[in-house]
């Protein structure tokens, strides 16, 4: 098998496996919408100033949900020495690596879009006019976070306090790609364009996508094997 | 020796803070903006120039423990972030002191503090994570590679302060711009001051990890036996 | 305006100096665990090599 297809099936077997479970589906989804219920609490602003702090909402919800599904991505191999069985195999490390990030992609996608509507209505945040550009920034800014949480959760595969330690390691990392789509995603929500100045935010989420994509598919090498 | 070496870069290195100190009360006049508050600089600039010098020795060496695996290559990294780490936290927090002074506030979410604050929680992360790791070959490994990612915030940092068009209040970078010169000497004297401070505190910590090391190799044997 | 930037300035430096002497402190107790450390690792490889 050529890396690529390794690394397809190594993404349609572990989507099988939550599909057939929901259980980090389920409990990453039930959080974000408590966690969405809780910052209702948390301020006290007119329904119209809720658009100003609405991207740094979303991604803050969505990046708590994020360090969930990541979280899984590697220790669900740890029963049952299915770690080690991979990681011996003849498939590429990068090829494991990136099918494992391609699920946990799909499945952070599945929270984001059921997470997306709840917060549209709690906030009464017209977000279905920008939906398209919308769209694209949570793409891109997804995959950074899952690329990245997919190798710092490869890193702490190991360590004890494995769900304590992964927020700690990857939030520092993630605050460009954070800053971007909370300042892309608010500008969209106040009926901006990506245009002109809130360019910026896509191009930075673009280059932080690549650097980082680029560096993980790299490095992994080095820790898939030991 | 070594001990003898450490105090001797110890005591050089006070001195030189304390004949700055001195510098300072007896011959320099308030600076043009900034008063006598100003002259944090020759902790605060210095300070982050450790920080950074000793956070790339660090990458180099966790790029070579990976390729070698030598784990006294591990321990100089960890040995440099820790140091490095301290001296971030140095330049941080006489930073917030001086902008309580000058603008009145303790902090502010300009381009250049939010990356250094980042550079700061990213290697926090790398000295809290490696405790929780008890084999050291396992450690060393993780550690090298989160500390190869955490250096993409260094260069970031240094364009922070750069950028022409960032809207900032942080004063622009005076070496380039000359304004240092009047005051050079106090101020190779803080980077002279730190480097012995910082070459103190490595030999300590690199004495500390060989220890480690020893105590590893020996509980493995306790092991065997 | 001048003494209170002097206040300041001293605020800065024992700040500085501090931060320096806790990780100095900090060291010095980490270095001492790890001393007794292997100092009861050695005794107890000598008292097993014996027996």
């Amino acid at each position: 098998m050529t890396g690529l297809s390794t690394a397809f099936a190594i993404a349609r077997k572990d989507l099988r496996t939550e599909f057939r479970t929901k259980e980090s589906l389920n409990a990453s989804a039930s959080f974000a919408l408590v966690i969405l219920v809780i910052f209702s609490f948390a301020f006290n602003l007119e329904r119209d100033e809720f658009y100003a702090i609405s991207g740094g909402l979303l991604w803050l919800v969505y990046s708590f949900a994020g360090a969930m599904i990541v979280n899984r991505a590697f220790s669900r191999e740890l029963p049952n020495d299915c770690l080690d069985v991979l990681i011996t195999s003849p498939a590429p490390g990068w090829a494991i690596f990136f099918g494992k990030a391609l699920a946990a992609f799909c499945l952070l996608l599945i929270v984001e879009a059921i997470s997306l509507p709840v917060f549209g209505l709690f906030y009464n945040i017209q977000w279905i006019n920008a939906a398209g550009p919308l769209v694209l920034i949570i793409l891109l800014a997804t995959w950074g976070m899952t690329i990245v949480g997919a190798a710092f959760s490869a890193v702490i595969v190991n360590v004890r306090l494995r769900e304590l330690m992964l927020p700690v390691l990857l939030y520092p990392i993630l605050i460009p790609l954070l800053i971007a789509a909370m300042g892309g995603t608010t500008a969209l929500m106040n009926g901006e364009g990506l245009s002109g100045d809130n360019f910026g935010y896509l191009r930075q989420l673009i280059v932080f996508d690549a650097i980082y994509t680029a560096l993980a598919l790299y490095m992994i090498e080095f820790i898939l094997v030991f | 020796m070594r001990e003898k070496a450490i105090y001797i870069l110890c005591f050089l290195g006070a001195c030189l803070m304390i004949w700055n100190l001195h510098h300072i009360f007896t011959e320099m006049a308030p600076e043009a903006a900034q008063g006598m508050a100003g002259w944090i600089l020759f902790i605060h600039v210095p300070a982050d120039f450790m920080g950074d010098i000793l956070y790339t020795i660090a990458l180099v060496t966790c790029v070579l423990y990976l390729v070698k695996k030598d784990l006294r290559y591990d321990s100089i990294s960890v040995a440099c972030i820790e140091v490095g780490t301290m001296f971030i936290l140095v330049n941080l927090v006489t930073g917030s002191i001086w902008g309580k002074n000058q603008w009145g506030i303790w902090w502010t979410w300009d381009l250049r503090l939010t990356t250094q604050l980042m550079k700061f929680l990213l290697y926090l992360g790398y000295l809290v994570v490696r405790p929780a790791i008890s084999e050291p070959s396992q450690r060393a490994t993780m550690s090298a590679f989160i500390g190869i990612f955490a250096y993409a915030d260094v260069p970031l940092v240094m364009m922070a302060i750069r950028l022409p068009n960032v809207r900032t209040q942080h004063p622009s970078p005076v070496i380039e711009t000359g304004g240092i010169n009047s005051v050079m000497l106090p101020f190779v004297i803080g980077i002279f001051a730190q480097l012995m401070m910082a070459l103190a505190l490595m030999l300590v910590r690199l004495h500390q990890e060989s220890n480690r090391r020893e105590i590893d190799s020996l509980r493995r044997e306790l092991h065997a036996l | 305006m001048d003494v209170t930037n002097l206040k300041f300035l001293f605020y800065g430096y024992s700040a500085a100096w501090i931060i320096i002497t806790l990780f100095v402190l900090m060291l010095v107790s980490r270095g001492r665990k790890i001393d007794r450390e292997l100092a009861r690792l050695k005794s107890l490889v000598e008292d097993k090599e014996r027996s």
